[in-house]
């Protein structure tokens, strides 16, 4: 662990807000693009310290419903392969964090036995940011409740990261999906605070045949942020977050910003379509707020 | 990135300490506009006697114009402040909107950073419609004036903790004005017989030190030995979670929200 804070001065002399990431790592082989993007996310933002986490599964969520008994030897060996996965995710984190530059972020690692929404939800919702992978293929129902919980649970900012390559130093251009919504205005405020670094920043605007031209976002405008509108038409034929994914990439986007929906009470069930479609398909770091 | 602060005029009375309230704010947080609403009220007052239905259209003229002369007023006020604001009065904005306040204040809250809004007084329905809206329509951090608050705030901060979510949304964008403060106080409830409480940690983890204050919980209203505290070790801003919408809470928590909402002498920051 290192505690030597930098001091960072911004503009007027004011000390811009100590950010706290929450970087919540679970297969070896995927952290270190976690860490990665933790990393730059922190450096966009400022951050002064960076938590790494780890949840152990207990072993009574294992069990299938059919079976009945956990047996003694059971719960030992799942304990020990658990803790055993959190030995390797520390090692990596170890070896993230000698990458580092002296000085620059506090980092510390905490691994946690209990049910990952319930430890995500804890965790996440005193950081300023919570930096997940996306889920790829067959998602273990953990890994839904983990993300799960960080968007619906916390109230903050997600990153959601690509799970099958190292990210680009994100942050360059940003591509905002615009829709005049809360959840949007919500996704827009935090993705402002990572958002210094710009060169370029796109909104990304869905229209239907016939609703009135989108404008470019009042909160852009009265934040001082330049950005560059795009209209894309909204259609029955072609999936939105498709049309938004690949107008992102022909733009040249490291980064997407959107709003996190769900249409249901019990959200896993029915998350809006981009957000379904990003959790399921987004090949650059996306970040979220509901 | 810089923050907009809302900063909601209701009474012309009032408006100098909000304006001022956004300047102190400026210098504790990197700001990039301030923009200072008021809202032209349709129907500003429902009718409240026989005699105002019985001249219904005579009492809709008077009202009008004493919502342009106050509008008017608040103008005035937002202009002579402007005049002695310096630099910031180039990213100050007036902005003045027809319609319900809790449908602009709503709309227009929801994509600041911040809002800044006078206490309810109890016997002002407008500025309580107001404030309720920007505490709980907009979803962002209320900085709530009372009368007569000191210009000053930020150097001493209190801290209402309760390890929830509400608290937990609060004390973020709190941390942002707490880059300038001297001394950070934590106060918490306290059952008999339960753990002494820890520093929270949100704020560790967040680099702020304080000092943590223990309070006895069910002897008589929190709400008034939180704000006695808060006095005590000479708080000049306290910060705290906001509830409502649910009876059961608002009842557990003995009504701190209420309480504060009603009492509060000091620059509250909450946020639902």
């Amino acid at each position: 662990m290192r505690y030597n804070i930098g001091v960072i001065i911004g503009p007027d002399g004011i000390t811009p807000m100590p950010t706290v990431i929450l970087a919540v790592v679970e297969l070896p082989e995927v952290a270190p693009y976690v860490l990665a993007a933790a990393g730059r996310l922190g450096e966009l933002t400022g951050a002064v310290r960076i938590n790494g986490l780890a949840i152990r599964l207990p072993p009574i969520e294992t069990v299938m419903r059919t079976e009945e008994i956990l047996s003694r030897t059971t719960e030992a060996r799942i304990r020990t392969e658990e803790q055993q996965r959190a030995d390797r995710l520390h090692a990596v984190f170890d070896e993230w964090t000698a990458t580092l530059p002296p000085r620059s972020v506090v980092t510390s690692w905490h691994d946690v036995e209990g049910r990952a929404d319930a430890v995500v939800g804890d965790w996440g919702q005193r950081a300023d940011f919570i930096v997940l992978r996306r889920p790829s293929g067959h998602q273990p129902e953990t890994e839904r409740q983990a993300i799960h919980a960080a968007l619906f649970d916390t109230d903050r900012p997600v990153l959601i990261v690509p799970p099958d390559h190292p990210p680009e130093p994100f942050g360059k251009r940003v591509a905002i999906a615009w829709r005049e919504d809360a959840r949007t205005l919500k996704a827009v405020l935090a993705a402002l605070r990572c958002l210094q670094g710009a060169e370029h920043i796109d909104v990304l605007a869905g229209r239907r045949d016939g609703a009135p031209v989108p404008q470019l976002p009042d909160i852009l405008l009265e934040h001082g942020v330049s950005a560059e509108l795009h209209v894309l038409p909204v259609s029955g034929d072609r999936v939105f977050g498709e049309v938004l994914l690949a107008k992102a990439h022909a733009l040249g986007s490291d980064m997407l910003v959107v709003g996190a929906f769900a249409r249901h009470p019990i959200r896993s069930l029915l998350l809006g379509g981009v957000t379904r479609y990003m959790l399921a398909h987004a090949d650059l770091p996306v970040l979220m707020r509901h | 990135m810089s923050d907009v602060f809302l900063v909601v005029l209701v009474r012309p009375e009032g408006a100098p300490a909000l304006l001022n309230a956004a300047r102190r704010l400026a210098g504790l947080v990197d700001c990039a506009r301030i923009n200072v609403l008021a809202v032209h009220e349709r129907s500003a007052v429902p009718p409240l006697s026989a005699e105002a239905v019985i001249d219904e259209a005579n009492a809709f003229v008077v009202e009008r114009s004493r919502e342009r002369e106050r509008v008017a007023a608040l103008k005035a006020a937002f202009g002579r402040w402007a005049a002695e604001a310096g630099k910031l009065a180039t990213i100050s904005h007036w902005v003045e909107a027809e319609g319900s306040a809790a449908v602009v204040v709503g709309e227009r809250g929801s994509r600041a950073d911040m809002i800044i809004a006078g206490a309810p007084g109890e016997d002002d329905p407008l500025v309580r419609q107001t404030f309720r809206a920007a505490l709980f329509g907009t979803d962002r951090p209320v900085l709530m004036i009372p009368p007569n608050a000191t210009a000053t705030f930020g150097r001493c901060v209190a801290i209402a903790w309760r390890d929830d979510k509400q608290t937990a949304r609060a004390v973020i964008p709190a941390l942002r004005c707490l880059t300038g403060a001297e001394k950070v106080h934590v106060i918490t409830g306290m059952r008999d017989r339960v753990e002494r409480p820890l520093m929270p940690r949100i704020l560790t983890e967040h680099g702020i030190h304080g000092e943590l204050h223990t309070l006895p919980l069910g002897s008589g209203p929190f709400g008034e030995a939180l704000l006695a505290k808060a006095h005590e070790v000479g708080a000049d801003l306290l910060v705290m979670g906001a509830y409502a919408h649910s009876p059961l809470r608002e009842l557990l928590l003995g009504g701190v929200t209420r309480y504060m909402l009603a009492h509060a002498d000091l620059p509250i920051l909450m946020r639902h």
